[in-house]
């Protein structure tokens, strides 16, 4: 079983010596990875649903509270450590361009020594992506259109692609990522993200819970698509209880992540800071080989 | 006079350990910033119509070579040092999209305790455009609004723009820059870009060797636009003979631009490595309150 932190890049630590000491703390403790969140801009009177509280409203209705980039706060805090991974929970990837976004990814990812895990998602709010001019309608297509373009780039020597929102030929693009490419981890709490992930996921990680019927479905989907169903990693929010985690293990849960404040609909176990994090050592240490 | 370092993220400094150890020397030398270079990508079929060389080809004609996303690389560097700027000499504006870049450049300002400044080109590669999904044609047009939809979500208490290339009404975009906002230079050898720089710039960086009447242009153009000549700072590069420095900087210059690459216009204190940065102190000591 490998720990990761969660919601890193909020609250006191969108501050760089918190969030280095969160980091540097949780990397400590033996935590394998540091996860951040994404809004590029929060539209004020936003009327979308976040999907993952009863009132719709996320960060408990406060609109102009500071989300750094996940990329730029991952690149700064990386400088600052070692062997802890950075993963992003989730990017929204259909707000993002492809291009510009695989070129960063990669550079991170070489910059860090192979340290990056993309986790994604399609969004939901339709208000940021009219503000960034991204394709909310098409947002599903968008986002399986642009792994294939970031790992295209990521892997080929002389990267081609022909689709419906990007095309291009013989475009070069260094650094590439360490490992040759970069983990792509499906994010979302529905069977479309299950799917997803089956298709074309290296991880699954549903937002709440132990959803076993999604995983079954992103097992069954990458089955009918020819891959290795154990090739795909399920990451999940640190259950309440840590005695469930040796029947999480057996649920074939591979990463559970602690979130590091209190967050909106979310019951699970928090870590209350950098010093709170050291206690962690011992859990990780009993349950690495689960 | 302050003196920057260029072309600081390619060649060796791609690596990461190079570049903290290249920044730190400069920090230690007393340049006042160091300055990236950006291309998202480079199509194997380009057109030599780079502007800078006889042959209308960058980097030897070398199109795969490494060239770290500026700003993530800009931030790793920025973990690793206190007091040194980070500036982008270039970043092709109108290739990126405008709403991720003013975020990801406020939270590298953030980040960095306001140590960022934003030099800006309208770019001259087609081919890098349509691979990056965005019209080449207009893109002054484009460029102008993106400064000025950057400059809005940077420092408006709620940023509202409605533009032809971009349209937004009421977002939150936080963290906002250290800085307030972030110095914005305009680069390029043309007219063109001089009265960009005289109609909206804190700066002009002329990417060659000054001259003078693009430096009249810049504050012609300042004037006529009812903004004040002297806010907008005068960037070239460092002469092969330190004296001509004095009547550059009579007529303005304010910062001195040095090569990490190749060994033009500084024979005698050409870069090979880290350490040859420390050789500048003495230069830089000396001319320091040219």
């Amino acid at each position: 079983m490998k720990f990761g932190v969660r919601y890193c890049n909020t609250a006191r630590y969108t501050k760089p010596e918190n969030a280095v000491e969160l980091v540097q703390a949780a990397e400590a403790a033996g935590f394998e990875s540091a996860w951040t969140v994404d809004h590029v801009v929060v539209p004020e009177g936003y009327e979308s649903k976040y999907p993952y509280t009863d009132d719709g409203k996320m960060a408990g209705g406060k609109n102009d509270i500071p989300l750094p980039d996940p990329l730029i706060w991952m690149s700064y805090v990386a400088a600052r450590t070692e062997k802890i991974n950075f993963g992003t929970g989730i990017l929204i990837v259909p707000q993002r361009n492809p291009v510009v976004a695989a070129k960063q990814i990669a550079t991170l990812d070489f910059m860090t020594g192979g340290r990056v895990l993309l986790g994604i998602g399609v969004g939901w709010m339709e208000e940021e992506f009219n503000a960034i001019n991204a394709p909310f309608e098409a947002r599903g297509r968008a986002t399986d259109e642009y792994v294939g373009v970031m790992r295209e780039l990521w892997s080929s020597d002389m990267p081609t692609y022909d689709g419906e929102f990007f095309s291009f030929k013989g475009a070069h693009m260094q650094p590439k990522p360490v490992n040759g490419s970069v983990p792509i981890i499906v994010g979302g709490h529905s069977k479309a993200a299950a799917r997803r992930a089956g298709r074309l996921g290296d991880g699954f990680f549903p937002a709440r819970g132990v959803p076993t019927d999604l995983f079954d479905l992103a097992k069954r989907t990458a089955e009918e698509h020819g891959r290795d169903p154990d090739a795909i990693e399920f990451t999940v929010s640190m259950p309440e209880d840590i005695d469930d985690l040796p029947e999480l293990a057996k649920a074939g849960v591979d990463r559970v992540l602690v979130p590091i404040i209190h967050m909106f609909g979310l019951k699970s176990s928090a870590a209350s800071g950098p010093g709170d994090l050291a206690r962690w050592s011992e859990i990780i240490d009993k349950y690495r080989d689960l | 006079m302050k003196f920057g370092l260029r072309y600081c993220n390619t060649n060796q400094y791609v690596d990461p350990a190079k570049a903290v150890e290249l920044a730190q020397a400069a920090e230690e030398a007393g340049f006042e910033s160091i300055w990236t270079i950006d291309h998202v990508v480079v199509p194997e079929d380009y057109a030599p119509n780079y502007p800078y060389s006889e042959d209308g080809r960058m980097s030897s004609g070398v199109p795969s070579n490494s060239r770290p996303d500026a700003i993530v690389w800009m931030t790793y560097v920025a973990a690793a040092t206190t007091t040194l700027k980070l500036g982008t000499g270039v970043l092709v504006l109108p290739q990126r999209p405008l709403v991720v870049t003013a975020k990801q450049v406020a939270t590298l300002d953030h980040m960095s305790g306001g140590r960022v400044l934003l030099g800006v080109g309208v770019g001259w590669m087609p081919e890098e455009f349509s691979a990056l999904g965005v019209p080449f044609e207009r893109r002054g047009k484009r460029t102008d609004e993106y400064i000025e939809a950057m400059r809005e979500l940077w420092t408006a208490d709620l940023p509202r723009y409605q533009g032809e290339f971009v349209s937004f009404d009421g977002v939150h975009c936080r963290p906002r820059p250290a800085q307030g906002s972030v110095p914005i230079i305009i680069g390029g050898h043309s007219k063109a870009a001089a009265r960009r720089a005289g109609r909206l710039g804190d700066g002009f960086f002329p990417a060659r060797e000054y001259v003078l009447e693009l430096g009249d242009l810049v504050r012609r153009t300042a004037e006529e636009a009812g903004r004040d000549p002297d806010a907008v700072e005068i960037v070239t590069n460092m002469p092969e003979n330190p004296d001509e420095m004095a009547p550059l900087a009579a007529s303005g210059v304010t910062r001195m631009m040095v090569p990490v690459v190749g060994l033009a216009g500084v024979k005698d204190r050409g870069i090979d490595g880290p350490e040859d940065v420390l050789k500048w102190r003495e230069t830089i000591d000396r001319y320091r309150d040219l």
